[in-house]
C-alpha cells in the first residue's frame, strides 16, 4: 500500500507531496499503518458538505494505492476528518516518508 | 425540518443552535445566532461563532450584524492551541491587551504584529479593527502539529508553528506582513467580500498582499523605492526560497513560483478542490495586480500608503463587489484615483494596469 498526500492552497508557496510506501516499513510498522488506515475508514468518508471557502485554508488530497486500486479523497482544513488528520500526522512522523514539491 | 416559530432559548444545546443557524428559516437563523451570541461567555462565544463560520459557512459580517455584537472591551487576545488543532480553537488564553510579554515568542510575535496592523489601519484609514466597529482581534498560535500554514478562518487568525521542512519553525508569526495579510482577509470579509475563487479570489489575495506589505513598510518607515515588496520573506526554509511572493517580480520568490506579472501569462486553473489548482489560482494570478500596485506605488513615490494605498483602500472598502474581476477592479481604482487626487494620479493608475496587460 502506498499513500500520497498533496498539500496546497494555504498562504501560498510550494505545493508539497508526501509519500509513504508500506514496503519501506518493517512488518510491525506496516501493520501500524494498516491499522491507521482502517481507523480512518477512507473508503467510507462522506462527501464533505459544500462550505464557504476560507482564505488561505490548506487543501489536501489523499491518494491511496492498494493492490491495483486507487482511492482519491480531497478536503480542506475545515472538512478534514480528525481520523485522517491523525493518519497524516503519523505519516509525517515516519522517517521513511519522502517529501517533495508537487509537479505542476 | 424545524417548525416555524421556534424560539431559541438558553437551554437549547449549542449544536442544535448551530444547526438552526445553518438550516433553519430566516427567523430561526436569526434567533439562533442571537442566542448563541447573547448567552455565551466571551470565550465560548468566540468558539461558537468561529464554529459557525467554519462549519456552516455563516459570514463574519452576517454573524456580527445578526447577533448585534457590541464592540468588545478587548482590542486583541492571543490564544495557545497547544497543538490540538481545529477542535480546540481558540485555545488557552495566552496574552491580552494589558498583559506583559510572555515567555512564548510565538505569542508575543503574533501580539505585536497584530497591534502593528491595527495601528496601521487606525492611523492611516481611521478604521477601528476589521469590522470598523472595534471587533476584538483573536489570534491562535501553535495550531496543530508541525502545521505549515497560517489562515483566517472567518472569525480569527490561526498560525501553525511550521514543520521546519517547508516553513521555518516560528517563521509565520515572525512575519509582520503574513500577520497583516491574514488580518486583511478579515477586512475584505467585512467589506468587498471577494469570493475566494479565480479572479475575485486573486483580488482577495492581492488586497491581503498589498496591505500586508504596506503594514510592513509603515512599521519600518520605508518609502516605496526602499521596500523589498516581498510577502513572507524568510518564512520558507532557505532551500525552498526567499519568500512566498514578490510583488515587484512575480514568479521569483521560490523554486517553482509560477506567479505571472502580466495578463499574457495568466494561469487559467479550475476551482475544483485540487490543492494543485489553488482555488482557481488565487495565489498565482494575484501576481498580476500585485505588480500593478508595485508599479503605481514606485511611480508615485514617497510612502506607498499615502496615495496608492489610499486609492486601493477606498476601492476595497467602498467599490469592489464579491464577483469583481481584474478589469473591473482596474476601472474602479481609476475612478477612485480621480476622485481622491485628480487626473495625474488617475493616469498613473491607468499606466500601471496597462503595463500588466489588464487595461489596453
Amino acid at each position: 500500500m502506498k499513500l500520497v498526500i498533496v498539500r496546497g492552497g494555504g498562504i501560498g508557496g510550494p505545493v508539497t507531496l508526501t509519500e509513504l510506501d508500506s514496503d519501506q516499513l518493517s512488518s510491525a510498522d506496516s501493520q501500524a499503518l494498516a491499522e491507521q488506515v482502517d481507523r480512518a475508514d477512507l473508503g467510507n468518508v462522506p462527501e464533505p458538505a459544500t462550505r464557504r471557502r476560507q482564505p488561505d485554508e490548506l487543501l489536501y488530497e489523499i491518494v491511496v494505492h492498494n493492490g491495483g486500486e486507487r482511492l482519491i479523497l480531497r478536503f480542506s482544513e475545515a472538512t478534514l476528518p480528525d481520523e485522517i488528520r491523525l493518519l497524516i500526522q503519523w505519516i509525517d512522523g515516519r522517517p521513511e516518508r519522502s517529501q517533495s514539491l508537487a509537479p505542476r | 425540518m424545524y417548525q416555524s416559530g421556534w424560539v431559541c432559548c438558553q437551554i437549547a444545546p449549542p449544536d442544535l443552535l448551530a444547526r438552526l443557524a445553518a438550516e433553519g428559516d430566516a427567523a430561526q437563523r436569526e434567533a439562533a445566532i442571537q442566542t448563541l451570541a447573547a448567552s455565551a461567555s466571551l470565550r465560548t462565544q468566540r468558539g461558537l461563532l468561529g464554529r459557525l463560520r467554519r462549519e456552516v459557512g455563516v459570514g463574519a459580517a452576517e454573524i456580527a450584524g445578526l447577533a448585534g455584537l457590541e464592540p468588545s472591551s478587548s482590542r486583541q487576545t492571543v490564544y495557545d492551541n497547544q497543538h490540538n488543532g481545529r477542535s480546540f480553537l481558540p485555545g488557552v488564553r495566552a496574552r491580552g491587551d494589558d498583559d506583559a510579554p510572555v515567555q512564548d515568542a510565538a505569542v508575543n510575535d503574533a501580539f505585536d504584529a497584530t497591534w502593528a496592523t491595527y495601528d496601521f489601519y487606525h492611523a492611516i484609514f481611521e478604521r477601528d479593527s476589521l469590522d470598523a466597529a472595534g471587533m476584538e482581534l483573536v489570534s491562535t498560535v501553535h495550531y496543530g502539529v508541525d502545521f505549515d500554514n497560517a489562515f483566517w478562518n472567518g472569525a480569527q487568525m490561526v498560525y501553525g508553528d511550521g514543520s521546519g521542512r517547508v516553513f521555518q519553525v516560528g517563521g509565520l508569526t515572525r512575519s509582520i506582513d503574513v500577520v497583516a495579510h491574514e488580518l486583511t482577509h478579515g477586512v475584505t470579509d467585512f467589506t468587498a467580500g471577494l469570493v475566494y475563487s479565480k479572479q475575485s479570489g486573486a483580488l482577495n489575495e492581492h488586497m491581503s498582499d498589498v496591505f500586508g506589505s504596506l503594514v510592513k513598510q509603515h512599521s519600518a518607515g520605508q518609502t516605496a523605492d526602499k521596500a523589498d515588496w516581498l510577502i513572507g520573506a524568510d518564512t520558507l526554509v532557505p532551500a525552498l526560497g526567499r519568500a512566498l511572493r514578490s510583488m515587484s517580480e512575480p514568479g521569483t520568490a521560490y523554486s517553482g513560483d509560477r506567479q505571472p506579472g502580466h495578463m499574457d501569462d495568466y494561469v487559467d486553473l479550475p476551482d475544483d478542490n485540487d490543492p494543485r489548482n489553488d482555488n482557481g489560482g488565487v495565489h498565482i494570478n494575484s501576481g498580476i495586480p500585485n505588480r500593478a500596485f508595485y508599479l503605481l506605488a514606485v511611480n508615485l513615490g514617497g510612502f506607498a500608503w499615502e496615495k496608492a494605498g489610499r486609492i486601493w483602500y477606498r476601492a476595497l472598502t467602498e467599490r469592489l463587489q464579491p464577483d469583481t474581476v481584474f478589469t473591473e477592479a482596474a476601472e474602479l481604482t481609476l475612478a477612485v484615483a480621480d476622485e481622491l487626487y485628480g487626473p495625474d494620479e488617475r493616469a498613473a493608475v491607468e499606466n500601471a494596469w496597462q503595463e500588466v496587460g489588464v487595461l489596453s
